[in-house]
């Protein structure tokens, strides 16, 4: 295989700035901001920048043991929260009878059988997903442009200044926590930093048009009513009169976000593990195991959904913090 | 080899298709259903429908089977005990509501399809008085009811008179606590199934009826239908113009609604004694356009405040624009402008019988 160059590294900002959005992050910033959406949009990426900035100095890769111990459990507790949305979408849109568990193992089987590989074939498989991804969005954009209501974006001020403050900052966090396995490859961060937060920037403005587009074609009335407004807009698209019912194979975009994040999440799980116990066959087990409790049992559980959908911002908020606290001793200033 | 094999066996015994596999033999699909209530129990009627071959000719044929129960879910469950293949909601046409349910249950009947995964959302909705005669008359232009509905509002040169939202867009409206809904109606008429009038609501109960001419000004207001035809009486003399360009503005003067229409028209018939090669007439068949439309909307307005109804939605341009309730459809006086302005005459030179020949 080829070395993996610049490009495959930063393909992947795209994808970990997004994942959180699905399912819990667009619907809640659009039901609560309502109208003032786009000023969440433009502080909380500001907000991002600066978080994104102080996250990118970090790594934990050379840190001890303890250190990656609890790295490994708050990756964990990212992957499953990832976990949780893309087993619910498919749940709720393609296979709705299928066992949830069902749902999860082939996709366990392909992730641990990259996470064996070299992280290349992970970034390889994720800068050419980006370009199907960014195919896919935009003949949505396309598409969806002539069903925007622009009466849906006004009142702009709809809601309080502090409230608006408040989700920015959790638009920020959404976008920024994923972007914390940066710090877990072997790599030099500090010459990519300013390359990561350009590609984050980027990312933002496809995901704020995204989010948008939902607004002007929804409303907020109707988004208050959907768990994936996302999917829902995507039920409009008709193409030449002919061209209808397009939204599963369009919502693709969404399962290639949630496959990149898993499969870099369970990468660096993979990796700390194997340094803890030096055995290559006791991540699969545990991963495989622990996901059939956590689905079996919580998953499955309607009222941890709901708790987890309150609680969202606030474990990424700890998350966040923890992840500072451990690793500050490898925050790097740039010397002039 | 070995991954290979892997493969395979992943392949087969991994998708997820296994549990809930069904082949398009097993399918019923659904074209329309029509929901009504009795004595306190929901009855649905799911239109399907199958090939019938006779010498060598197939041709479609629908028929309705029926389900009761004490909520929408059981109704439909038990009607498809009837059936020996798995109901197939996906390409629903339409969805067909009884006069009662609406009366009863509207917001039940919005809260249950929006929530329901197996339909999609672009289906119709509609109101019927009659839901045994909508089933027992045969149309033989389209068999199925349902694409019968949807070939009627998608497609028939309905001049503007028919209101085109399909579920979603109805959805957007029943959710916004400032504009009330407008649902066509389905009756039959002369043995054919016909969408001649809507009913519009005032909140959850159904406030009137609007006929044709009054659906062609709501979607006129509302910019929602690109065909509108307006039939005018001008001294005796009939004729017809196509709006080609619309646009509706709201201005606040004095505590007074200020509607302004301004409308670029296609001249698209015309009875005798015009004389369309004089300005004057041109004019005056644009003053007198402009009068009529602003004398209908008026009663229009009029008809709707007296049923407290907001159909055409000007409370939630007011709360759009100025982020309160400033001004209110049913308190403030509204005044309406129009301007229309004939750009074409289309193949028309002139007419017989005008002041050309009499020369």
């Amino acid at each position: 295989m080829k070395k993996s160059n610049e490009k495959d590294y930063l393909s992947l900002t795209h994808f970990l700035s997004k994942i959180l959005f699905l399912g819990i992050g667009i619907s809640r910033i659009l039901s609560e901001a309502k109208e003032s959406t786009i000023f969440c949009l433009i502080l909380g990426t500001f907000f991002g920048i600066i978080l994104l900035s102080i996250i990118t100095n970090m790594s934990f890769y050379k840190s001890n043991k303890l250190k990656k111990i609890i790295m490994f459990v708050l990756i964990y507790i990212l992957l499953v929260i990832g976990l949780i949305e893309f087993i619910n979408l498919i749940n709720s849109i393609y296979l709705i009878d299928t066992n949830k568990f069902v749902i999860v193992l082939p996709l366990l089987i392909t992730i641990i059988y990259t996470n064996i590989h070299n992280i290349k074939v992970n970034l390889k498989i994720s800068s050419v997903l980006l370009i199907l991804c960014l195919a896919i969005i935009g003949f949505a954009f396309i598409t969806l442009l002539p069903e925007i209501r622009f009466a849906n974006y006004f009142p702009l001020f709809n809601v309080s200044f502090y409230k608006i403050i408040l989700l920015s900052f959790e638009f920020a966090l959404y976008s920024v926590v994923p972007n914390i396995l940066y710090g877990g490859f072997k790599f030099e961060m500090e010459n990519k930093k300013k390359k990561i937060i350009r590609n984050y920037i980027f990312s933002n403005i496809i995901l704020g048009i995204y989010i948008l587009i939902t607004q002007g074609v929804l409303g907020i009335e109707l988004i208050k009513l959907f768990k994936y407004p996302e999917y829902v807009i995507l039920k409009k698209i008709s193409l030449l009169d002919f061209i209808n019912n397009i939204e599963n194979l369009l919502s693709f975009s969404w399962l290639f976000t949630t496959y990149i994040y898993l499969s870099f999440c369970s990468k660096i799980l993979y990796e700390i593990s194997y340094e803890i116990t030096k055995k290559k066959w006791i991540y699969p087990i545990f991963l495989i195991i622990s996901l059939y409790i956590i689905i079996t049992y919580f998953i499955d559980n309607l009222i941890f959904l709901l708790i987890t959908y309150d609680i969202h911002w606030i474990m990424c908020l700890v998350i966040l913090i923890i992840y500072i606290l451990l690793n500050i001793n490898t925050f790097k200033v740039k010397k002039n | 080899m070995k991954k290979t094999i892997i493969l395979v066996l992943l392949c087969l015994f991994l998708g997820g298709c296994n549990t809930n596999y069904k082949s398009l033999n097993d399918l019923a699909i659904v074209s329309s259903i029509i929901v009504d209530k009795e004595d306190d129990n929901y009855v649905t009627y799911v239109e399907l429908y199958k090939e019938e071959k006779s010498e060598n000719k197939s041709k479609k044929v629908a028929y309705f089977i029926e389900g009761k129960g004490k909520n929408l879910k059981s109704a439909l469950d038990n009607a498809s005990l009837s059936v020996s293949k798995n109901l197939y909601f996906v390409h629903t046409n339409a969805v067909i509501f009884s006069k009662k349910v609406v009366e009863e249950d509207l917001e039940y009947l919005f809260n249950y399809f929006e929530k329901s995964i197996q339909l999609n959302t672009n289906y119709f909705i509609l109101v019927t008085d009659d839901v045994k005669e909508i089933q027992k008359t045969k149309d033989d232009d389209n068999p199925i009811l349902g694409e019968k509905v949807r070939g009627i509002i998608t497609y028939s040169s309905n001049n503007g008179a028919i209101t085109k939202y399909d579920f979603l867009q109805k959805l957007y409206n029943y959710v916004n606590p400032n504009i009330d809904i407008i649902l066509n109606k389905l009756e039959v008429k002369d043995n054919k199934i016909t969408i001649d009038e809507a009913y519009y609501f005032d909140k959850n109960k159904i406030a009137g009826t609007l006929d044709q001419n009054e659906i062609k000004y709501i979607n006129l207001i509302s910019n929602t239908n690109n065909e509108i035809f307006l039939n005018f009486n001008y001294n005796n003399c009939p004729y017809v113009i196509k709006v080609e360009q619309n646009k509706t503005k709201y201005d606040f003067k004095n505590n007074k609604i200020i509607l302004n229409i301004n409308i670029k028209a296609n001249l698209d018939s015309i009875g005798n004694n015009m004389d369309l090669k004089k300005i004057n007439t041109i004019e005056e068949l644009n003053k007198h356009s402009a009068e009529s439309i602003k004398n209908n909307i008026k009663t229009l307005i009029n008809k709707l405040k007296s049923s407290n109804s907001d159909a055409l939605g000007i409370n939630d341009y007011i709360y759009r624009r100025f982020g309160e309730k400033k001004y209110n459809f049913y308190d403030n006086e509204i005044d309406v402008e129009v301007k229309v302005e004939i750009t074409k005459k289309g193949l028309i030179l002139n007419t017989i019988g005008g002041e050309y020949e009499k020369k």
